[in-house]
């Protein structure tokens, strides 16, 4: 299963449509490839926002949907969980899965 | 979701005691530094023995500057303001025969002036534990 994290707005922004479309980070980020980036740690996990780096309010809502395999490594250890799309990436309705608010 | 932090990837020899040298390493960097398995929620004082007795053995890890630094990740993550206050550690498994090192990532909030320095000399830590002969027999 594939995870995306978000705030509030991101998360109404995202759901608003009925094939979900996870933005490409504008701007690129300074250190990481340009993309939409995912991770396959579910919420539960412990000291997600450490592990990812973000902020406790980026993890409030969340998305899930089933792996197609077509996502990229971030390179390095964090790569064993750390997946992005080097573009917009769309979820269509069949691999949905879950979504809504996380208890972090 | 944006990912934080910069990963520096080392590659070493797999019979290097990586996490100690990291500890050490980190013990110059922040004196009063404290330790988290990324599995555990208890925060270790690096002078607490179970950090060196058990801590070495762990394979994802994280090293605050100090108490407060933990604190404020826990409660609020990652934030521009502590961003360089905590160094995540993820020590790759075993060698296989088509690649012999072992892979050591260390994520860091930036790359510039005491970081960078700290990655300078974890590197070189390393890399003088490299030079050490894997079968003592043949030193």
């Amino acid at each position: 299963m594939i995870y995306h994290y978000t705030d509030r707005t991101g998360y109404n922004a995202i759901r608003a449509s009925v094939d979900w479309c996870f933005k490409a980070n504008k701007p690129p980020p300074k250190n990481h490839p340009v993309g939409a980036y995912f991770t396959t740690l579910s919420s539960d996990t412990r000291n997600l926002a450490q592990r990812l780096r973000i902020p406790s309010e980026k993890l409030k809502f969340f998305f899930s949907f089933a792996d197609a395999g077509d996502l990229r490594q971030l390179e390095g250890g964090r790569g064993n969980h750390v997946f992005y799309a080097p573009q917009d990436y769309v979820v269509v309705k069949v691999r949905q899965r879950v979504s809504g608010e996380t208890a972090v | 979701m944006n990912i934080g932090g910069i990963d520096v990837v080392l590659r070493v020899k797999p019979d290097v005691p990586v996490a100690d040298i990291i500890l050490r390493v980190t013990r110059r960097l922040w004196p009063e530094c404290v330790f988290q398995d990324a599995d555990q929620s208890q925060i270790l004082d690096n002078y607490d023995p179970t950090v060196w007795l058990y801590g070495t053995a762990s394979r994802e890890f994280f090293i605050y500057r100090d108490r407060d630094a933990a604190s404020a990740w826990g409660q609020d993550g990652g934030t521009p303001e502590n961003q360089h206050t905590m160094i995540h550690f993820l020590i790759g498994g075993g060698s296989t025969p088509t690649n012999p090192l072992r892979e050591v990532t260390v994520v860091v909030g930036e790359l510039s002036g005491q970081m960078a320095s700290f990655i300078s000399d974890l590197k070189q830590a390393v890399r003088r534990s490299n030079f050490i002969p894997m079968d003592p027999a043949a030193a």
